[in-house]
């Protein structure tokens, strides 16, 4: 092993926090995260010992989101989503009444649901940027895309997302005059 | 068109965000968080027992594929070596597909091997025998011809051009003769069919800008007028092909390459 790499202690103390958010933001779920997280550091730890990294952030967080967005797929055929359209609870100041924390925690599912529906680079590109607050350079250095394809990618995702959710009803309707 | 500009955020983007929101919102387990990052250091002090370990972690067998395929596509990433499609199911995965196979190295030396091949092929190709292919293209069609049509020109010596002849000829005994004549300043166009059959001849002499045609009709043609009026074209034609098949075996005849085809 390179004397020069990091300490894989300090790499953790440093990035793993983040990891495991990551995936908890993704999952929603202890268990599913805990065993997603170890899965991901355990395949981080084999490449550590195996090449020197130039990005730790980035690639844990990648690992865990690869195997977050494998594990929201394998709950699909368990927690379909319902088929009832999402309704959108206007922002009140009960937000911490037990009411809003379910409804805010069935939104978080759905959308969980829906991320299920990309496609693995669109999973992938949505989840860094939303779940683990990646900048879309850092994201494109990380999957080895481009930075255009990585706004592409973000724009389609949003776009299905939107439409799996049934939000395409707050679209503005454009007039044709 | 300004192609930069942020898309304005409508209702449906903030629903999003606020989905977004809400799955970001939750706090993580800590306790979890730190049991499983304690475990995770630990790995450091027992890399003895990787192996172990990890079958004890992952013990489906999709799932123990799955992490392989991980630890390989970061390693590619962290390389610099093209992405690897993630699964090869879907149509709308082709294009990621073949972009994979293309930026492989594998994929580069292969191709680079049959460019090498092929650019060799070629090469001997014309090297060896594709000068007497080129020739032979050029010679077959000469020699299969049944009708001939070719341009000859009339000179004398001191004079610039004294005239022109397109010369049409589909049996030896029938030849249609255009005859151009420049320096005649009227009738300087003659067309001369001839139709011959054994010592008869049918002739037509057309003019047109004299807006004549004369019409002959010869008995009794002798042999040495018969070989001037219609034999002449298609002998030269015999001639020619007699040169170009006897040609090789002569030393007199001197062949000069055409160059590649």
């Amino acid at each position: 092993m390179d004397s020069s790499s990091p300490n894989w202690e300090s790499i953790l103390r440093t990035h793993g926090p983040m990891a495991f958010d990551t995936a908890w933001r993704l999952l929603g779920h202890v268990a599913d995260t805990e065993d997603v997280v170890q899965e991901a550091l355990l395949d981080a730890f084999q490449l550590h010992e195996r090449q020197p990294v130039g990005n730790w952030g980035g690639l844990l967080r990648h690992l865990v989101t690869r195997r977050a967005v494998d594990r929201l797929r394998k709950r699909r055929s368990t927690m379909p989503l319902p088929p009832e359209r999402f309704r959108i609870e206007p922002a009140s100041p009960e937000s911490e009444q037990p009411e809003s924390v379910v409804a805010e925690r069935e939104l978080a599912d759905r959308l969980r649901g829906a991320i299920v529906a990309l496609t693995d680079r669109e999973a992938e590109v949505f989840s860094l940027r939303c779940f683990g607050e990646m900048a879309n350079p850092d994201i494109a250095k990380t999957l080895g895309i481009s930075a255009d394809a990585v706004g592409v990618a973000l724009h389609k995702a949003r776009t299905k997302l939107k439409e799996l959710l049934g939000l395409q009803e707050f679209e503005p309707r454009r007039s044709i005059s | 068109m300004n192609t930069n500009r942020k898309p304005v955020p409508n209702d449906a983007d903030n629903a999003l965000d606020q989905a977004i929101h809400a799955a970001t919102a939750q706090p993580s387990p800590t306790d979890v968080k730190t049991r499983v990052l304690e475990k995770a250091m630990a790995l450091s002090d027992h890399r003895s027992s990787l192996a172990a370990t990890t079958s004890d972690a992952i013990t489906n067998h999709d799932e123990r594929r799955t992490a392989e395929d991980s630890v390989e596509f970061a390693g590619r990433v962290e390389r610099g070596e093209p992405r690897r499609p993630d699964r090869l199911t879907c149509v709308t995965h082709s294009l990621a597909n073949w972009r994979w196979i293309v930026g492989h190295p594998l994929s580069r030396v292969t191709a680079a091997a049959v460019l090498f091949l092929a650019i060799g092929g070629i090469v001997l190709w014309f090297h060896g025998s594709g000068t007497s292919a080129a020739l032979a293209d050029f010679i077959q069609p000469i020699l299969d011809a049944k009708t001939i049509v070719f341009k000859r020109k009339t000179v004398e010596i001191g004079v610039a051009a004294v005239g022109y002849s397109k010369v049409m000829v589909m049996t030896p005994n029938r030849v249609r003769k255009e005859m151009i004549i420049p320096d005649k300043s009227f009738n300087n166009t003659q067309i001369t069919i001839n139709d011959q059959e054994h010592h008869k001849m049918k002739q037509l002499l057309l003019i047109p800008d004299g807006k004549k045609a004369i019409f002959f009709d010869f008995y009794e043609v002798p042999d040495f007028k018969f070989a001037q009026t219609a034999y002449a074209p298609f002998l030269f034609l015999v001639e020619i092909r007699s040169q170009w098949l006897n040609g090789g075996d002569n030393p007199k005849i001197q062949r000069e390459s055409l160059g590649q085809k």
